[in-house]
């Protein structure tokens, strides 16, 4: 026990240390007093450096008693009070003076997360904690990091030939174990297996260097970010300690194995089935998987394979459950490589398993768990994405901007164009805002003890991918001519970037999935609000209220009351406003869409991509603005130029935002959805638009063609099952048809007995009307170039098949010239009976036969009634 | 209740503004404190520390903290320590630690802690020890001059001492928001530190300088690689691709003029160069506001064969100003007038249009007066090569 030196601490009133010093470490507690409160500090010595940890159990007045002790209010006091102890700890026990102790309690704890940050941003709420961008690493930890990115950058840059790859579409082994030697294959395996240990933040460093080949970093992705994730996540001790030390060399490489030939997206429909053995010790795999990456160079796969279990009430069901499976288990197979479009280096194959014999022991998770093991895995392995294409697209942007320098055009280097300003500037603000995002999920995941971040993860790669698939494809364009040829590395990074939109789950299921997780969490807590709105009558004077609170929100001036400028730096002030001004309104399209769907709402896709582009595009504004006044308030370099980007983020969302929301207020009326709807429902479900418009006016005989070759297109549909058919062709035909069989069919009811049926509907018609085909003529249709016929409701008996046959041999029989406008006769006075067609060549003649023939009684034109 | 720093400008006003409350040497009230302590004074008082404690053989950073050190160890009662850190201060040069943070750090651990932090109003408003408080200032504003940006622990050493209200702390406040912004705030960031050789040097002022043309190409000659040149010297040469287009389309008639030597700064050393420039551009007359506002005939090279032929008359480029035509600017290790000539030489051989036109050496300099290009280069050469 010894007393500290408390002259130096004024404030304290007494302190006393108690520690121990052996050979490696130093053990300590100081206790002390100020005020008559009293507080410890523990203290440690790791790897050379004191370590101190203040805690903070004051007795109940707490804030009364920081005061005191610290002459200041906050925490943040008191711990530079626990920075200055240690020092004086290290001090006196003879250590070197270097802790700096303040930011070693700032980096090493992890928080526990109060609220999931995104999903409270459904509820108009903001993590205000976040607002001030997360600082996951100390500068010591920066600088490791700084150096061990360098070297990488440097093969990355230099000794890869990412062409051949793609040629070859095989990763060189030699390039394999350089990769190995740089530890990037256990990036983020802890240092007691053989790992680097990185966090997320630094594994997201080095993806954005990785990232630079597009099969590499696939490869690396595919073995670390879910194929080997499954053991980090939930494996046991024992399983870590087999495998992860082999893993970490890449002595071993890990594959994922999910999909199967007939579920993609559903991960719970998987037909890979797994069965006990009656010894029950050993599981029976058996079932194929395609697509999968590393296939065929792997040793270790975590497979998801149906089980058979019982539920509570003890019937039977299947569920899924993870495995840890080796190659040595033997009976794996795996297909030849895949030729893809992208990433062509990477290795993807199929993975059969038949019989192959897995241990109890090497169970992931649970058993009947799988379906939660897989979403968690594929869940925590995206944030990295963001990064990897701002990787991409900043080296792209140097490439690109290099050439807008040197090539002139009209007298003038590109970069002058505006054109080109745009794209660039776009390109540089996209890269802006997914790093942000990226780096800001990273940091959530670093800083707080087991954080809910699914959904921000899946935010950064919706986004994140389809900026890198735009920006890459800009940059071709700035590019011109050069960027399509094969001999530069452009298209090589277009064809690269597509798959990213398509794996990990694909954008589409991505932006349901945000949305539903958002509407999922607005919902617990809005319940009650949104049962009273959609019942109006039931709560009117409730509906008033909302009515008037949302009254602001109607008039797209909602009341900012979330005060977040005072969070920011005041430069920013205007973007930090639209902000605020989107989170609100995401709460308010959250609210929309609650109250009018209820919870129909999970099926309203279109309304569900609103909101969560809304989300999303609010998360990358928040991200980059927060990230932008930290930049500025601490000075970084070129941190002015960061406000402007950050800006351009926010009004980019904010009009988005504008766009989408006044979408959603007007809600399924919305014209285009309408019409979206109706042209996918006709498109998919069940007709077919045979398409053959001729812009150009033929001559007969090819109108004839192509109304034979339309019948032929027509009746292999039919025999292949199809319902319906829209026959689409130029007028001439079209109007014969019209004119022919469908005015008779549609226009002219058959048993109207003031008309011939015999004299007016051909004979095609009847047939059609007699096989009970629905044959009419869409009227929308007219008004275009190439008019349609759709026939619906087609048996697909061989009777009306032939009715068709034969209605089609007429049409084709016909020839399709359009009438030439004919030269005015000679007006020879010509009376014609209405009825029978007989011509007299004088009125009085026809009033004869009129008289004589047709006295039947004709219909009143204004009321119809039929008299004499 | 009024809050102390309330109450402390008030009496600012009272007695003559907040500007002298900064200010301890002005401040009226409280001079009888503190002998007016002005530089002959301040002299004396460092000579009070025996000049033996700053021989030593070895003077480098950790002699220097040895010696704070040893200070504190030998003066529990802090006797003299103001006198005693101004005296340090005046050696840190010497020792070679004035933009060392933890040496600083070292010197404000000298103050005693606590006994200084003002207990009551009246202590905060007037500032509190005095002598103290400017010594303390004064640590902070070497800092300031040195560019060390202080951290968090700066704040809690000196709030130890002083208070938070204390102007040391106030000082550290502002400090610590505005040098950091400071720190990166030029645009062509430069190592630290600058480096001694003249030759990198140069390159990097030129660099700097030929930033407005990022094809710019800076070429490096030796004197020595021409025949009859006295000076044999390294000769640093920035010249763009378009000023060489530039170069070409200018008429034989008028001469170019090799300019300087203009001063550029880089932190703290100084390099002079040379603009090779050419008769400026006259400015096309401007296009009326009739021109302006008729729309019946709009040609543009885009669609128009006959409108790109018209344009075909470059646009004016950033190296036409309006002072002159810049061709190419260059430094050399004496800046001499014969390195200079050895510069156009080799200048005429990627250039042909050098052949053509005159090249005059006029050795004025806008921002001076005419010095003897001998002279100042020869001193400059001298100053560098040291």
């Amino acid at each position: 026990m010894k007393h500290i030196n408390i002259q130096k601490y004024s404030h304290l009133k007494s302190a006393v240390a108690t520690y121990s010093i052996d050979e490696n470490a130093v053990f300590g507690q100081f206790i002390f007093v100020a005020n008559g409160a009293k507080g410890h500090l523990n203290v440690r010595q790791s790897e050379g450096h004191v370590v101190g940890r203040l805690h903070e159990n004051f007795p109940p007045l707490l804030a009364r008693v920081r005061k005191m002790l610290c002459g200041v209010r906050g925490v943040l006091r008191a711990r530079r009070v626990a920075g200055v102890l240690c020092r004086t700890a290290a001090s006196e026990v003879g250590q070197p003076l270097t802790a700096d102790t303040v930011l070693a309690d700032k980096y090493e704890k992890k928080r526990t997360q109060a609220k999931p940050f995104a999903k409270e941003l459904f509820l108009g709420r903001v993590d205000y904690d976040l607002f001030a961008y997360p600082e996951v690493l100390d500068p010591e930890r920066l600088q490791t990091l700084n150096e061990m990115v360098a070297p990488i950058e440097k093969f990355f840059n230099e000794r890869l030939d990412s062409r051949a790859i793609d040629r070859e579409a095989k990763i060189p082994p030699e390039v394999l174990n350089a990769l190995k030697e740089m530890g990037l294959f256990g990036q983020q395996i802890p240092e007691e297996f053989g790992g680097l240990g990185l966090n997320a933040t630094e594994f997201a460093r080095i993806a954005e260097v990785t990232a630079l080949d597009g099969s590499v970093a696939v490869t690396l992705a595919a073995h670390q970010s879910i194929g080997l994730k499954g053991l980090l996540i939930c494996g046991t001790e024992e399983q870590k300690r087999k495998y992860l030390p082999r893993l970490a060399t890449g002595e071993w490489v890990a594959a994922f194995c999910l999909t199967e030939p007939s579920s993609g997206s559903d991960a719970a429909s998987i037909q890979t089935r797994a069965t006990l053995d009656k010894d029950g010790k050993t599981w029976r795999l058996n079932g194929g998987k395609i697509w999968i990456s590393n296939g065929g160079i792997a040793d270790f796969f975590t497979v998801f394979a149906k089980t058979e279990q019982f539920d509570e009430i003890g019937q039977k069901e299947d569920k899924v459950t993870a495995f840890v499976v080796e190659r040595g288990f033997g009976g794996i197979t795996s297909g030849k490589p895949e030729d893809k479009l992208g990433i062509r280096g990477s290795n993807t194959t199929e993975v059969h398993f038949d019989n192959t014999p897995i241990p109890m022991e090497n169970v992931l998770g649970e058993v009947g768990g799988g379906f939660k093991v897989a979403m968690n895995i594929l869940n925590s392995g995206r944030f990295s994405m963001g990064s990897s294409s701002a990787g991409v697209l900043k080296k792209l942007i140097k490439l690109v901007t290099t050439h807008a320098t040197e090539r002139k055009q009209f007298g003038k280097q590109l970069k002058e164009f505006g054109l080109i300003k745009e794209k660039v500037a776009k390109l540089s603000v996209d890269v802006y805002a997914m790093e942000s995002m990226a780096y800001m999920t990273a940091g959530i995941l670093d800083l707080y003890d087991n954080p809910d971040c699914a959904m921000e993860a899946a935010m950064v790669k919706v986004y994140s991918s389809e900026a890198a698939w735009t920006g890459v494809s800009e940059c071709l364009q700035i590019l011109g001519g050069l960027g399509y040829m094969k001999d530069y590395p452009y298209e090589r990074y277009l064809r690269d970037s597509r798959i990213m939109m398509i794996f990990e789950g694909t954008n589409e299921i991505m932006r349901i999935f945000i949305s539903l997780l958002g509407l999922q969490h607005a919902g617990a807590e809005l319940s009650e609000t949104v049962r009273k709105a959609r019942n109006p009558l039931l709560y009117p004077g409730y509906t008033y209220r909302l009515l008037r609170m949302n009254f602001r929100h109607t008039m797209d001036a909602p009341k900012m009351n979330l005060r977040l400028k005072g969070y920011t730096h005041p430069s920013l002030e205007a973007a930090t406003n639209n902000v605020e001004y989107c989170v609100l309104r995401l709460q308010y399209a959250t609210m929309i869409v609650l109250q009018r769907y209820g919870k129909g709402v999970i099926d309203a896709q279109l309304e569900l991509r609103r909101v969560a582009d809304i989300a999303i595009n609010v998360y990358a504004a928040f991200a980059s603005v927060s990230r932008a006044s930290r930049s500025y308030c601490i000075g970084l370099h070129n941190a002015e130029y960061e406000l402007v980007l950050a800006q351009t983020v926010a009004l980019k969302t904010l009009a988005l935002v504008k766009q989408y929301v006044g979408e959603l207020e007007v809600g399924p009326l919305n014209g285009l959805d309408q019409a979206h709807m109706d042209i996918g429902k006709k498109l998919h479900q069940s007709e077919v638009i045979l398409d053959y418009a001729f812009s150009i006016k033929t001559e007969s005989i090819s109108d004839t063609q192509d109304c034979v070759s339309i019948l032929v297109t027509a009746l292999q549909d039919l025999q292949n099952g199809i319902n319906d058919i829209i026959v689409q062709s130029q007028r001439p035909a079209i109007n014969w048809c019209k004119e022919e069989i469908i005015s008779p069919l549609n226009e002219v009811p058959l048993d109207d007995p003031f008309h011939d049926a015999e004299n007016f509907v051909s004979d095609e018609t009847q047939q059609l009307d007699a096989a009970g085909l629905l044959v009419h003529w869409d009227d929308k249709q007219e008004a275009t170039e190439d008019p349609v016929i759709v026939i619906k409701n087609i048996d697909k008996d061989a009777a009306s098949l032939e009715v068709l046959n034969s209605v089609f041999d007429a049409v084709s029989e016909k020839s399709w010239t359009e009438s030439e406008p004919q030269e005015p006769l000679d007006e020879v006075q010509q009376f014609e009976c209405l009825n029978c067609n007989e011509t007299f060549s004088d009125a009085g003649e026809l009033e004869a036969h009129r008289a004589k023939n047709h006295t039947l009684p004709t219909a009143c034109d204004l009321c119809g009634k039929v008299s004499g | 209740m009024l809050r102390p720093r309330l109450l402390s400008g008030v009496l600012a006003r009272w007695t003559g503004g907040a500007d002298r409350l900064q200010s301890s040497r002005n401040f009226g009230v409280s001079n009888f404190l503190l002998k007016k302590a002005d530089d002959s004074e301040q002299e004396e008082q460092k000579q009070v520390v025996a000049k033996s404690i700053f021989d030593m053989k070895e003077k480098n950073k950790n002699s220097y903290i040895d010696m704070v050190r040893k200070y504190n160890e030998r003066n529990v009662l802090k006797r003299g320590h103001v006198e005693f850190i101004y005296a340090a201060m005046k050696h840190m040069d010497e020792f070679g630690v004035s933009k060392d943070l933890e040496v600083y750090k070292a010197l404000i651990g000298i103050f005693p802690k606590g006994k200084m932090i003002p207990r009551n109003l009246f202590q905060e408003a007037f500032q509190h020890y005095p002598k103290h408080q400017q010594c303390a200032t004064d640590i902070l504003e070497k800092m300031e001059q040195n560019g060390v940006i202080p951290d968090m622990e700066v704040e809690v050493m000196l709030t130890n001492v002083f208070g938070k209200t204390g102007h040391p702390v106030r000082k550290f406040m502002r400090m610590y928001y505005w040098m950091p912004k400071f720190n990166n705030l030029s645009p062509w960031p430069l190592p630290k530190p600058v480096p001694d050789d003249p030759f990198e040097l140069a390159k990097l002022a030129l660099q700097r300088i030929t930033s407005v043309d990022l094809l710019t190409k800076i070429n490096t000659f030796d004197s020595k690689d021409l025949e009859d040149s006295l000076d044999k010297t390294w000769i640093l040469s920035a010249q763009s691709p378009l000023q060489k287009e530039i170069l070409g389309r200018l008429p034989s008639d008028q001469p170019l003029y090799v300019e300087g030597a203009f001063k550029i700064w880089l932190r703290s050393e100084c390099v002079q160069y040379f603009v090779l420039r050419g008769k400026p551009k006259p400015y096309q007359p401007r296009p009326t506001m009739d021109e302006i506002d008729d729309v019946s005939n709009l040609k543009s090279p885009y669609i128009d064969e006959e409108a790109a032929e018209k344009t075909l008359e470059p646009l004016r480029t950033v190296h036409e100003q309006a002072e002159g035509t810049i061709i190419a600017i260059a430094a050399t290790g004496t800046s001499s007038k014969d390195s200079l000539l050895s510069w156009i030489r080799f200048l005429q051989k990627t250039n042909p249009p050098l052949d053509r036109i005159p090249v005059l050496f006029s050795m004025t300099s806008p921002f001076g007066q005419v010095v003897p290009v001998n002279d100042s280069a020869g001193n400059q050469g001298q100053r560098l090569s040291d």
